[in-house]
């Protein structure tokens, strides 16, 4: 492979872990984001779960981007990302099941999941497999990462656990961090402190490109 | 237009193929699991039953549990609703309506409060709240401070267990001594 090659496929990778991370940057994805952020474990299951639908479907729908017309693209990749999302589900339940029981009904809701076929619609469909399939994994693994900082952090705060671990017997927890409130807080401030880091770095500012969700 | 449908129609039925063989490998290993679930639950909250029977009697199902082909006693699915949503409880109950075991199988209530009705503590074996129920007749039981002790701040949720508790017994032996 030639060196230009490796390094523009090696950034379509990076891109998705710090400058497009779908959770901070693109803010896609935010509602199983934050429905499964609530312990450290679930989130890597579903970091796992969603980076395999998302290599899966971006490689289908980069390999038959000459073949699906442009008029009927989203059905099409709606069909690909709900079979992919159906082979984990069945995956899932007979090998992990009892991952399948905490991520519950988050896991058919990958389908849906706004990273997944927001990649398809702004990248799989316009570029080559390589380059998706580093897009995918990039995508993937800035998704964990995202799952993996909001939890631990939600996890040591409102359960005093890491990894089902208890930190401190007589840490009292603060439960809004494993509902609702908790996530948005949680969100919200790690957003602001990335944004400040950024121009304070005279960066430019995480930009939301992605679709409300 | 007769294009896109074809190609539709296409990709469909490959996605179909693929999930089908998917399903054929799978199905078999999630039905077994389901069933070990169930036949490890049965065991779990009528313990020493080496046998199980499922009967019914006027549309309410239960299992008898026998050890050595007597009958043990019989366990019970109870439905009850809790501060949000069904909690979905299985009861194991001696001939006479004493209490052997108790699992919440689902439930939808807060964390931290009412959903302690259903966490074990690392250490321990069952949760500390069904722990109380355990040796006592279904009849006499009551949320009070010598009987049930309810969960600090989760009053309905404790409440729900107990009157579930109470009312599928009761009626299910009410039936029964027919």
């Amino acid at each position: 492979m030639k060196r230009g090659n490796f390094k523009k496929l090696f950034f379509e990778f990076k891109k998705g872990i710090t400058i497009e991370n779908p959770t901070f940057a693109l803010v896609l994805g935010l509602c199983p984001t934050l429905a499964v952020s609530t312990n450290v474990t679930n989130a890597i299951g579903m970091g796992i779960a969603a980076t395999f639908v998302l290599l899966g479907s971006n490689i289908i729908i980069s390999s038959l981007r000459e073949f699906i017309p442009d008029r009927i693209r989203i059905p099409c990749f709606i069909v690909v990302i709900a079979t992919f999302v159906t082979i984990v589900e069945l995956l899932m339940k007979a090998f992990a099941p009892a991952l399948s029981l905490a991520l519950g009904i988050f896991v058919p809701l990958i389908v849906v999941n706004c990273i997944v076929l927001g990649r398809a619609e702004a990248f799989a469909c316009k570029n080559g497999v390589l380059a998706s399939i580093c897009d995918a994994l990039g995508m993937g693994v800035g998704f964990t990462l995202a799952l993996i900082i909001i939890s631990a952090i939600r996890e040591i705060i409102g359960s005093g656990t890491i990894l089902g671990y208890i930190i401190n017997k007589q840490y009292e927890p603060v439960l809004m961090f494993v509902v609702a409130p908790g996530a948005l807080f949680t969100l919200g401030i790690l957003i602001g402190i990335i944004n400040l880091y950024r121009i304070k770095k005279k960066k430019a500012v995480l930009k939301n490109t992605g679709c409300c969700h | 237009m007769v294009k896109y449908g074809l190609i539709l129609m296409m990709i469909c039925l490959i996605a179909s193929l693929v999930l089908a063989v998917v399903f054929k490998i799978t199905n078999p290993i999630i039905c077994a699991q389901g069933q070990k679930e169930e036949v490890a639950s049965l065991s779990e909250v009528l313990p020493g039953i080496d046998d199980f029977k499922k009967n019914t009697i006027d549309d309410l199902n239960f299992y008898e549990g026998y050890l050595k082909g007597s009958l043990i006693g019989y366990i019970l699915r109870a439905e009850t609703p809790g501060y949000s949503g069904s909690i979905d409880m299985l009861v194991g109950i001696d001939k006479e309506g004493k209490i052997m075991g108790i699992k919440v199988l689902s439930h939808q209530e807060t964390p931290g409060l009412g959903a302690k009705i259903a966490q074990v503590m690392p250490q321990e074996k069952m949760p500390r709240f069904l722990e109380q129920f355990i040796g006592k007749n279904a009849s006499t039981l009551m949320l009070e401070k010598n009987n049930i002790q309810a969960i600090s701040g989760a009053t309905i949720s404790s409440k729900a267990v107990v009157d579930g508790v109470k009312k599928t017994v009761s009626q299910f032996l009410d039936k029964i001594k027919k």
